[in-house]
């Protein structure tokens, strides 16, 4: 008898439709499994075979033949063994030829036959395109976010195969759930950051305009305390951009809400010992999604920026560019979004002291090295860099209160807002021909950005990063009236908060 | 091997002679040793010029599973090489040759997989 059944495997954040085919046939007993599995998929044999023994159903003693197609796609995980297992009842007859008909599924099998969860569920039931899907309870209600009223979910091998066999009721249609928790696991608070008045503000500017930040200063400043808080200014996830986070992390395998899509912004902290793949993605045949994938929709924090290799760094250009990163391997390749808010911190100079004069104990030698680590290009991309000064004991001691994140945030929110009526999601995003329209100049101002470009203190990038830039500040300051030209305030305040680190590093904005 | 397990291989080899019979076939040899291996089942169906090494397995309960499951890759290559052997020592032309595996069970039902490897 031959049966096949509908699945899918993942590839980056991609899933691939893949049919299961079984042949049960008279001969030596034995089980061949063909279609390009790699070792854990051919595992599945030992797997299924326990589950179907363990829910007192038979092992046909025959001979098993299972073919995975398309056959040139490599397969691998354990996603399969729930649709190996159903195929495998119905080519021998214990569950109904016909019940597989439109049906789909993805599972890993135990040998007591339960049903669980497998990495990138999500991106698997966008795959199939049977009428119905059968998953394993984990994830469920995300995937039922992209496969509306098509999700059934189940926790064991025996009911489900009761339900085919029409003795026991199916299995109710899974609810999509497209809620979800939000910000509740952020608990850094930015009251708690005192004492960094110019540093508190640049955050706030980056998180409205979604501009990307370099913070500079000692150690012990406070520099990562901030960073941390920058993903609690963050507007929730809007939808589209909660299920492709949602993806990404089903994806990589990392937790997903237990409900709900993601829509708090994650915030990702590689070490800086993280590897090439481990940040861009790839490795396995999976093309699992790298650290900057998994930021997606939130915030890369890279703390000691300059301790990352440079082959990292540079590897961050082009996705802070476009949004996705392209991860191509011999074999396959993948497409993955990648599009995410960079902060990044580090020290002046490598004993750290540098930019608070006097104690700094490098040689200019050793100073030129370490500022040379960052490629001009990559320093370029950050439109906002801020020095970060060890803040004043008083303040630090018995300070006032500062305002807290919600507070912040809530500014964030309406500068967004104004973001949004422009057509982007935030200003950095701005294409370069609206801005003429979107942030005109006044005369002053445009003849502050002359001298500046003349005295070689402004590249052409950063002129566009500079207007964009005041625009945020400008979006922030609530008694503006809308649609003023920028005037040479502003600009002075952008300007400022792109400059320190030039001071630091000798270079130009 | 034990004299009851001997016993019981007997029995069940002379059960699948007894199907072989039934189905046409002459059976020409039972128990074929060499020093390299022993063929269980030797049949000859005379219409087809057919030649069929069987492989005889009885299995008195199911507990370590069938008969037929027992006959292992290594059983089938040795299986194969007395084959060639005997074919070798007989000087007879036939059309097709054909290897089986017959699976006895404790109540003497005989379940013959034919042309199996």
């Amino acid at each position: 008898m031959l049966a096949t059944i509908q699945s899918a495997v993942v590839v980056g954040v991609t899933g691939h439709s893949v049919s299961v085919e079984v042949h049960v046939s008279n001969g030596l007993p034995g089980y061949t499994l063909v279609g390009l599995p790699d070792a854990s998929c051919r595992e599945s044999r030992d797997r299924v075979r326990a589950a179907i023994l363990s829910s007192g159903l038979k092992w046909p003693a025959k001979r098993v033949t299972i073919n995975l197609a398309p056959t040139e796609l490599r397969k691998h995980g354990a996603s399969l063994d729930l649709p190996i297992a159903l195929a495998i009842l119905a080519a021998s007859e214990q569950i109904p030829p016909d019940s597989l008909r439109h049906v789909g599924a993805v599972g890993e099998l135990g040998l007591d036959g339960s049903v669980r969860a497998v990495p990138g569920l999500v991106c698997l039931a966008d795959a199939i395109s049977s009428t119905e899907l059968i998953v394993p309870v984990e994830g469920a209600r995300q995937a039922a976010v992209v496969r509306p009223g098509a999700v059934r979910s189940v926790e064991h091998l025996r009911p489900l195969v009761a339900a085919l066999a029409g003795d026991e009721p199916v299995p109710s249609i899974v609810e999509p759930d497209p809620t979800g928790p939000v910000s509740e696991a952020c608990t850094a608070d930015l009251r708690h950051v005192r004492g960094q008045p110019m540093a508190r503000w640049a955050l706030e500017v980056a998180a409205a305009g979604g501009h990307h930040i370099l913070l500079v200063g000692p150690p012990g400043a406070g520099k990562t305390m901030l960073a941390s808080r920058l993903v609690g200014l963050l507007p929730p996830l809007a939808n589209s951009r909660a299920i492709e986070t949602t993806r990404v992390h089903s994806a990589a395998g990392l937790e997903v809400p237990s409900t709900g899509l993601i829509r708090t912004p994650p915030f990702r902290a590689p070490h800086h010992g993280a590897s090439f793949v481990s940040m861009v993605g790839g490795g396995s045949s999976s093309l699992r999604p790298g650290e900057i994938s998994c930021a997606h929709g939130g915030v890369l924090f890279l703390d000691e920026l300059g301790e990352f290799p440079v082959s990292v760094l540079d590897s961050l250009r082009q996705p802070l560019e476009e949004g996705v990163v392209r991860v191509s391997r011999a074999a396959r390749s993948a497409t993955m979004p990648a599009d995410f808010l960079l902060v990044a911190a580090m020290n002046p100079c490598p004993c750290g002291q540098g930019g608070t004069g006097g104690t700094c104990r490098c040689s200019d030698a050793a100073r030129a090295r370490y500022s040379r680590r960052l490629s001009g290009p990559l320093l370029d991309r950050f439109g906002i860099r801020v020095e970060v000064k060890p803040p004043d004991p008083s303040l630090l001691l018995d300070g006032p209160n500062e305002e807290t994140s919600v507070e912040v945030a809530a500014r964030v929110c309406s500068a967004r807002q104004k973001a949004n009526e422009r057509g982007v999601r935030c200003n950095a995003l701005l294409a370069h021909g609206q801005l003429e329209t979107v942030a005109p100049l006044t005369a002053g101002a445009k003849n502050l950005l002359r001298v500046m470009l003349e005295e070689g203190q402004l590249t052409g990038r950063g002129l566009r990063q500079v207007r964009v830039l005041a625009l945020t500040l400008a979006d922030l300051d609530d008694d503006r009236e809308p649609g003023k030209p920028l005037d040479v305030d502003v600009l002075h305040a952008a300007v400022g908060l792109r400059g320190v680190p030039a001071s630091v590093f000798g270079e130009a904005a | 091997m034990t004299g009851r397990n001997q016993q019981i291989g007997r029995w069940g080899e002379d059960l699948a002679a007894r199907w072989y019979l039934e189905h046409g076939f002459d059976v020409v040899e039972q128990n074929w040793t060499v020093n390299e291996g022993e063929l269980d089942l030797i049949a000859i169906d005379r219409d087809s010029s057919t030649v069929v090494f069987c492989e005889v397995k009885t299995r008195t309960s199911s507990r370590f599973g069938t008969g037929a499951e027992a006959v292992t890759k290594t059983k089938q290559r040795q299986v194969r090489k007395v084959a060639m052997l005997w074919l070798q020592q007989h000087n007879e032309r036939f059309n097709d040759i054909r290897f089986d595996v017959a699976s006895v069970d404790g109540d003497g039902d005989v379940n013959l997989i034919e042309g199996c490897f």
